[in-house]
């Protein structure tokens, strides 16, 4: 009498495609890690997110102007008309975490994406 | 069979690898004349934006600059009973309490003299003398009275602003535990509290401020574990006039900034509002005098001279995973 085998070739080929399916489906679903991004907000709301890949300007409007400038990587602040400049003082930033803020006309830039070193910066 | 264990056995692999971890929701306003930034992991997005509907109504309660703010009745009633909010209240009796207890090296009445030299206008200028000693005569925090919801100034001017953002940092946690949130980061203008750690385990990490760098310049690393921090430094919101730098951060007993040979001073403690009030009382101090107040009153303090040279309190280095990151400061 022929021994059924305990398993069968077509089992292993089905623990396989099962595996596959799993590990397929949790690869997708993990989270991007996305390229560095330049994110803009004007009083809370996301006005603009842009690739820090590729060098552009970009100009808020508001009770001021603030034009921004992404280049080699990093992202300024060129030119603005608010009272104190404080934003452009800033100069340049590309590391994930910091940010450019320019309260009097309630814009800021942050990066978002990549791991950053700090999770914030305690000062007056 | 067989096989509905192996499909069983996948589901679970499934559920285990995409497994529904609360989500990262930010925020960033301007409010209290500062930048408030949120970093939470939850579901509920509502809850973010209730700390900031909760830190907008602590600001029209306590603005120096809103006219209809608490404080600003109270600045236009010198010497009369003024019915405040429980919050306001709150503040002005803690603020009285640490301005005691800190031999006045804080004080929430010191609006005259901010005024004279016009700190938070765009006319900030060395005040005449007279003008000084008028202003400083009138900002003493001991003619100030609080009995429930009624104050009375007895004629100085009230400026919570040392105080505020801090009673803010407070309500906001206690909005975000109340919501169920393990894991958060919050920044009121560079003071910041954390709850729980990040999703990947490490505990929140933080820069302290340099003070000859931008805002996103760092000279120390520190591990924020269930405490609070806050900083006052010399080196934001000042003026110079005829070549000299003029701080905002003003000694009470003088009436002049702080020239103490600190430029900034970091407290840490278990409340927010206590450790914005410290953080100023102890710059005001001066390093020698810091320590000795901190130590006695159980603050975690880290100072940094203006020749850069890091002096903190008592073990401060082992218990924060204090590492200094900029080679040019070193630990006194």
């Amino acid at each position: 009498m022929m021994q059924k085998k305990l398993i069968t070739k077509s089992d292993i080929l089905f623990t396989v495609a099962i595996a596959a399916a799993v590990l397929l489906v949790w690869f997708f679903t993990l989270p991007r890690a996305e390229g560095k991004t330049v994110v803009i907000r004007r009083d809370g709301e996301t006005i603009a997110a842009l690739p820090l890949t590729e060098d552009t300007s970009y100009e808020v409007s508001g009770l001021y102007h603030n034009v921004f400038e992404i280049k080699g990587g990093s992202v300024r602040i060129v030119d603005t008309d608010c009272p104190n400049h404080q934003c452009e003082k800033t100069g340049s930033i590309s590391r994930a975490g910091e940010a450019i803020v320019c309260a009097p006309n309630g814009v800021t830039a942050t990066i978002t994406g990549g791991e950053a070193d700090v999770d914030g910066i305690t000062g007056s | 069979m067989k096989r509905i264990f192996s499909i069983l056995l996948a589901v679970c692999c499934l559920f285990a690898f995409t497994s529904c971890a609360p989500v990262q929701k930010t925020s960033e306003i301007f409010a209290m004349d500062t930048f408030i930034t949120q970093t939470v992991y939850t579901d509920n997005g509502d809850i973010l934006r209730q700390t900031n509907e909760i830190t907008r109504r602590l600001e029209d309660e306590m603005s120096r600059t809103i006219e209809t703010s608490d404080v600003c009745r109270l600045n236009a009633a010198p010497g009369q009973d003024v019915e405040i909010s429980d919050e306001t209240a709150e503040v002005l009796k803690i603020s009285l309490k640490a301005a005691a207890d800190t031999g006045g090296a804080f004080s929430p009445a010191l609006g005259s003299v901010i005024a004279a030299w016009g700190f938070g206008t765009e006319n900030a200028r060395v005040p005449e003398e007279a003008e000084l000693a008028s202003a400083l005569a009138a900002a003493d925090y001991r003619t100030v009275t609080l009995d429930g919801n009624t104050a009375n100034t007895g004629g100085a001017q009230i400026d919570l602003g040392g105080a505020v953002k801090g009673y803010a940092l407070d309500k906001a946690a206690e909005n975000l535990k109340a919501g169920g949130v393990k894991s958060a980061i919050i920044s009121f203008g560079g003071s910041i509290y954390a709850i729980g750690k990040k999703p990947d385990g490490n505990s929140y990490k933080i820069g302290i401020r340099d003070p000859q760098g931008s805002e996103n310049d760092y000279m120390a690393t520190i591990v924020l574990d269930g405490k609070f921090v806050s900083t006052s430094g010399t080196y934001e919101r000042g003026f110079t006039e005829d070549g000299t730098y003029y701080d905002h951060v003003l000694d009470p007993q003088t009436g002049y900034p702080v020239d103490n040979g600190l430029v900034a001073a970091t407290a840490l403690c278990d409340s927010g509002i206590l450790s914005d009030i410290y953080s100023t009382a102890l710059l005001v101090m001066g390093a020698e005098k810091g320590i000795a107040f901190a130590e006695e009153h159980g603050v975690d303090a880290f100072f940094l001279t203006g020749d850069k040279q890091v002096v903190t309190t008592d073990g401060f280095a082992e218990k924060y995973g204090l590492t200094i990151t900029n080679r040019e400061y070193s630990l006194g």
